[in-house]
């Protein structure tokens, strides 16, 4: 389930910046329609961070630990 | 009168964080490199946030929203969130891979990993040749901000060589910790700071509607991308998306505190918080930069940084944000000469009784050097310090590939390629000997995608396996 959650949240991820990187985000000379009262690109690029952000969150949760080794203390 | 006061703050602080740090000293080595690597949450978002957003936050990219446009945002606060995902993946790994052998620096992992001696040579190299000019870049500008924004004082080289002696007596006193507290102050300061000057920036035309339907209707190119002088190409935004995201592995300022943090629950946690901590520090840099591009679009950076952050603000916040930008400026130069100091052990027999002895020592060399750059390299150091995050990124793979392959001994090929990736890069970017494209692609981008090629391949074909 751990492990499952984490590679849904990973291919998400990638699946994100492939948008990013695209004309939905980043169209040349576009500016409308205006995405939270900002410029397109602006707006897309505030929305896809955030969602990205959110993954980050949620893979910190379910990435699992390397072949079950306990975490690792640098002490 | 009210920027004397802030200043004198910010050194009570910064007295306060040496004195907690020494306090909290063990005689052991990881103590004063890694600050016994006991960082929690708080500290290690605020002191990774500090090292990376430097004076760039307030000054540089409020400069990229005026002069380029939108597309700012896709360059910096995009890749910022991205760098976190690595943070967390590449961290863990990092943090496993170093705990059995009680690594205490990149380079010496990767002398262990690979079957060249002179693997480090090439890694130390890359990371000289880039952040040292960087470092200077840092103290010649705050040193010239200062010069004319606190006239009748000191000059450029006097107002750098006092933060470099600050900066020497708090890393002395309290090592790796002193530097964390001092990041922590400044990372604070920077984002009360900038989101103040935001606020008060975009309250000048009422409602982001006003705002963005002004600029519509007198600079139009600013609000989409590549922007009105054309940088913002797809090619910039992804070899600058590849090279931000690969700085955790590239900079050994940054990786250095993926190893301070306490456990890889904490990193985890750091991980997720600094995500959301670089939209909040970056966000209020859009208005300060598109305010300013109605109100100053026509002046030198210069005078739009000073009409800004100072002038236009009232006494007290123009303080805060003269003593934020310093403190940002120290807080990324001592990070630098820190791990500098701390990866150059190498050099010298491993002692573990001498270590905090020599990274004093280097450190306080690195200082110097960083000052005579400031003060006497003219133009060829301005371009070595804006490459600085693609150039190290060429180093990225060599760290990479033990990390992901760590039960086996790689080859020199990788370093070897590495190196001349370096040296290209640096005959296309610096010397402008030979072209900066290949096949319509950007130079760094093909650098990149190829070194990463070579360590997938030396990973699976020519690689040892270690008998661990």
């Amino acid at each position: 389930m751990r492990k499952y959650a984490y590679t849904l949240s990973f291919l998400s991820f990638l699946i994100l910046t492939g948008i990013t990187f695209g004309p939905l985000v980043i169209p040349k000379n576009i500016i409308h329609p205006s995405i939270l009262g900002m410029p397109r690109t602006l707006g897309a690029g505030l929305v896809m961070s955030m969602l990205m952000a959110l993954l980050v969150f949620i893979s910190a949760k379910y990435l699992p630990t390397n072949s079950g080794e306990k975490d690792s203390e640098l002490k | 009168m009210s920027i004397w006061v802030v200043g004198a703050l910010y050194l009570i602080g910064l007295a306060i964080a040496s004195k907690m740090a020494r306090d909290q000293q063990t005689d052991e080595a990881t103590s004063f490199v890694l600050g016994g690597s006991n960082l929690n949450v708080f500290l290690g978002v605020l002191t990774y946030g500090a090292t990376l957003f430097s004076t760039f936050t307030l000054m540089g990219m409020p400069n990229f929203f005026r002069v380029h446009g939108v597309g700012a945002w896709i360059f910096l606060g995009v890749t910022d969130v991205a760098m976190a995902y690595v943070v967390l993946v590449f961290g863990l790994k990092l943090r496993q891979r170093f705990k059995n052998k009680g690594y205490l620096n990149v380079s010496s992992f990767i002398k262990d990993q690979y079957t060249a001696k002179w693997t480090p040579t090439v890694y130390l190299l890359g990371i000289f040749l880039f952040l040292i000019p960087y470092t200077a870049v840092q103290l010649k500008g705050i040193g010239e901000f200062l010069e004319a924004s606190i006239p009748g004082h000191f000059p450029m080289w006097g107002w750098a060589s006092i933060m470099l002696v600050i900066i020497l007596i708090y890393s002395s006193i309290g090592g790796f910790k002193a530097i964390v507290y001092s990041d922590a102050i400044q990372g604070i300061l920077l984002l009360f700071t900038s989101w103040i000057i935001g606020y008060l920036c975009l309250k000048e035309f009422s409602s982001l509607e006003n705002l963005f339907f002004a600029l519509e209707k007198s600079q139009p190119k600013l609000l989409s991308v590549p922007g009105p002088n054309n940088l913002f190409t797809f090619q910039f935004l992804i070899s600058s998306y590849l090279a931000i995201i690969l700085m955790p592995m590239s900079q050994p300022q940054l990786t250095t505190r993926l190893l301070a943090m306490a456990d890889d629950k904490k990193l985890r946690q750091m991980a997720a918080s600094l995500a959301f901590f670089s939209i909040i520090i970056i966000f209020p840099a859009i208005f300060i930069g598109l305010a300013g591009a109605l109100k100053y679009g026509e002046v030198a950076a210069p005078i739009f940084w000073a009409k800004t952050l100072i002038t236009d603000r009232p006494e007290l916040l123009g303080a805060f944000s003269v003593i934020g930008l310093l403190a940002a400026a120290m807080s990324t130069a001592d990070s630098q000469l820190f791990a500098l100091g701390n990866e150059t052990h190498i050099l010298f027999k491993n002692d573990p009784k001498k270590i905090k002895t020599h990274t004093k020592f280097i450190i306080a060399i690195f200082a110097l050097l960083s000052l005579l750059f400031a003060v006497y390299a003219k133009g060829d150091l301005v371009p070595l310090a804006r490459l600085s995050f693609a150039g190290t990124s060429l180093l990225a793979p060599m760290v990479f590939l033990p990390v992901w392959q760590h039960r086996k001994q790689h080859g020199p090929l990788l370093p070897l390629m590495t190196l001349m990736a370096l040296l290209l890069f640096l005959s296309a970017y610096i010397l402008k000997i030979i072209p900066s494209t290949v096949f319509h692609l950007r130079l760094d981008l093909a650098l990149l995608l190829a070194l990463f090629s070579v360590s997938l391949f030396c990973g699976k074909f020519q690689s040892k396996e270690l008998h661990l």
